[in-house]
């Protein structure tokens, strides 16, 4: 019982921390306990991204007849992933967040000494790190399913971080800026329900009503898609750069709403 | 480094308001109780030290850091211990310890070894490698609490840390929590159990509907009560005393239990009249002790905390 050392914050009544180790240090410890706190569930999480991941491809692909035009083979192929990354990166945070709410350990956790952006980053990566098996098997199911060939570019990296990086933090923003998760929730649902059903991430934007196409050109959903094509299947995308530029910026207004979510204080 | 309140109020969007005007420190090397019933205001003021909540006016401060105005310090200065378990459902024992004490800032090698001998201290050498999920709630409690004391800050927040601990187990928190204190922290314990708190803290409050009723020792605490006696009546279920006689000071029931405070010159006739409720199946039995802060507590709160009438009286 004797003998405990004394950690030097107590014995010297140090002050705080701050600059790039502090971050660093505490990116990587928040990142271990992330990771070992979701050590059941993650699993789970990766097999049902990878079997949505093959789902979508063989479940869309049976909205087609048999002998499919290779234009739309591409566009359900690279939209299948947007649509992964996006799904993942808007329910994940929201579920973690509303079991934390429900246990009562939301304040614990607000509570640890964490640079709030940090610890949002390294949920981000967690979130990434789930996404990429259910991305990489249903790029592979494509090929083997429709027999096509993805012209893949080094941009498929910012493409997949940008993605993924947006759906969390849109995801990630709700559940801490709504205090009832049921409420999260219902967001999150007719989100969810306008991006899959009403964007054109599958399918090119002239389907849709010239309206809705005009209001999905201000939104994120189809950019999204159209930077995962520019990196997959660029012959279908004529102005790449608008479409990050455009994700980029929705990226941008989502930190600020997540800065205030996770910054306010009641 | 001092933790000092001023004139702290709190008020909720309906105009509720949960602190009011609440002063107060807590000296590094204080073991400070926090007593009151629910809706005291306790949880919202232990909020807004720890940074997660905003005061609607007044200050908080520890040594030079203004926590209200920087609350990343207040997160890096304060430890703080939920009355909730610690989420460590799928996290070893260990783990929890050694990860938590990290991201409060240790560096590995001296966090595992604190680690080790907190296990140690805590008697949680056989869970050491057990998950979460797989502890019982007093053994998770223990891990929690040394989740929080591995890496303390300089303010250890603890909101009821003995819950589910078992008696034994107890004592060993209770060295720990000291010890705390001892090596410097100020220390908040915020409980509704009267009787442990009286053992553990330095100083203490009684808080109700967002005011402070009273601070100070226990014993100057208890002193209004000098001279007098503790008469606790254990009643049959559904009976009550009609008239209680005249040399009863005051009295409060708690369930089953009638609280009674008497003079000590009174002892042997509230023997004598408690002793005959017995006998007539009113009563199934009585203690007579000395007063307590409960006692205390019961007078300034109004009524008796939830869950220590049945401890030690």
């Amino acid at each position: 019982m004797t003998g405990i050392p004394v950690p030097a914050e107590v014995q010297a009544l140090a002050g705080t921390r701050s600059g790039p180790l502090y971050w660093w240090a505490s990116y990587r410890s928040m990142l271990r306990w992330e990771l070992a706190g979701l050590r059941l569930f993650l699993p789970v999480i990766v097999a049902v991204e990878v079997l949505s991941g093959i789902g979508f491809v063989l479940g869309f692909g049976l909205f087609f007849p048999k002998r499919v035009p290779v234009t739309a083979i591409l566009y359900l192929t690279t939209g299948v992933q947007v649509i992964n990354l996006y799904l993942l990166g808007m329910v994940f945070g929201p579920q973690v967040v509303a079991q934390q709410k429900a246990a009562q350990t939301y304040d614990y956790l607000q509570s640890l000494p964490v640079p709030r952006a940090i610890s949002a980053l390294a949920w981000y990566t967690v979130t990434l790190l789930a996404g990429i098996g259910g991305m990489s098997a249903s790029l592979l199911v494509s090929i083997l399913r429709f027999h096509i060939s993805f012209t893949v570019s080094p941009s498929i990296i910012p493409a997949t971080l940008l993605v993924s990086f947006t759906s969390t933090l849109i995801g990630y923003s709700l559940a801490h800026a709504v205090p009832r998760p049921m409420v999260t929730q219902v967001l999150i649902q007719a989100l969810n329900f306008f991006a899959i059903g009403f964007s054109p991430i599958c399918f090119p934007p002239e389907r849709l009503p010239a309206w809705l196409a005009t209001l999905n050109r201000g939104l994120p959903f189809e950019h999204m898609a159209e930077i995962m094509r520019g990196a997959l299947a660029p012959q279908l995308v004529t102005n790449v750069w608008s479409s990050y530029a455009i994700v980029v910026a929705w990226a941008c207004l989502w930190i600020a709403v997540a800065a205030w979510a996770v910054g306010r204080r009641g | 480094m001092a933790l000092q309140i001023k004139d702290l109020k709190k008020v909720y969007g309906k105009g509720v308001a949960a602190n009011d005007g609440i002063t107060m420190h807590i000296d590094a090397g204080e073991v400070y109780g926090l007593l009151g019933p629910n809706g005291a205001g306790k949880s919202t003021l232990v909020k807004q030290v720890i940074g997660l909540l905003k005061p609607t006016s007044g200050t908080i401060t520890l040594g030079p850091y203004d926590l209200v105005k920087h609350p990343a310090h207040a997160r890096q200065l304060c430890s703080y211990l939920p009355q909730a378990q610690m989420p460590i459902d799928s996290l070893r024992a260990r783990e929890a310890i050694e990860l938590t004490g990290m991201i409060r800032g240790g560096d590995g090698p001296a966090v595992r070894q604190r680690a080790d001998h907190l296990i140690e201290a805590l008697d949680l050498g056989e869970w050491r490698d057990v998950v979460g999920m797989r502890l019982s709630g007093g053994v998770r409690r223990l891990v929690g609490f040394a989740m929080i004391a591995v890496w303390p800050g300089q303010v250890v927040i603890l909101d009821e840390p003995t819950n589910d601990v078992d008696p034994l187990r107890r004592r060993l928190l209770w060295d720990q929590v000291r010890r705390l204190a001892d090596e410097g922290a100020a220390v908040a314990l915020v409980t509704h159990n009267v009787l442990e708190a009286e053992k553990a803290v330095d100083r203490l409050a009684v808080a109700d509907a967002g005011h402070l009723l009273a601070e100070g020792t226990p014993s100057s605490l208890k002193a209004h009560y000098r001279g007098r006696l503790r008469l606790q009546l254990m009643m049959r279920p559904g009976l009550s005393v009609a008239e209680p006689p005249e040399f009863i000071a005051s009295s409060v029931r708690a369930g089953h239990n009638l609280v009674m405070v008497i003079e000590e010159r009174d002892a042997a006739r509230a023997i004598g009249w408690a002793q005959d409720l017995v006998d007539a199946g009113t009563a199934e039995e009585y203690a007579l002790g000395a007063t307590t802060l409960e006692d205390v507590y019961i007078k300034l709160a109004g009524h008796a905390p939830a869950d220590s009438l049945t401890e030690g009286s």
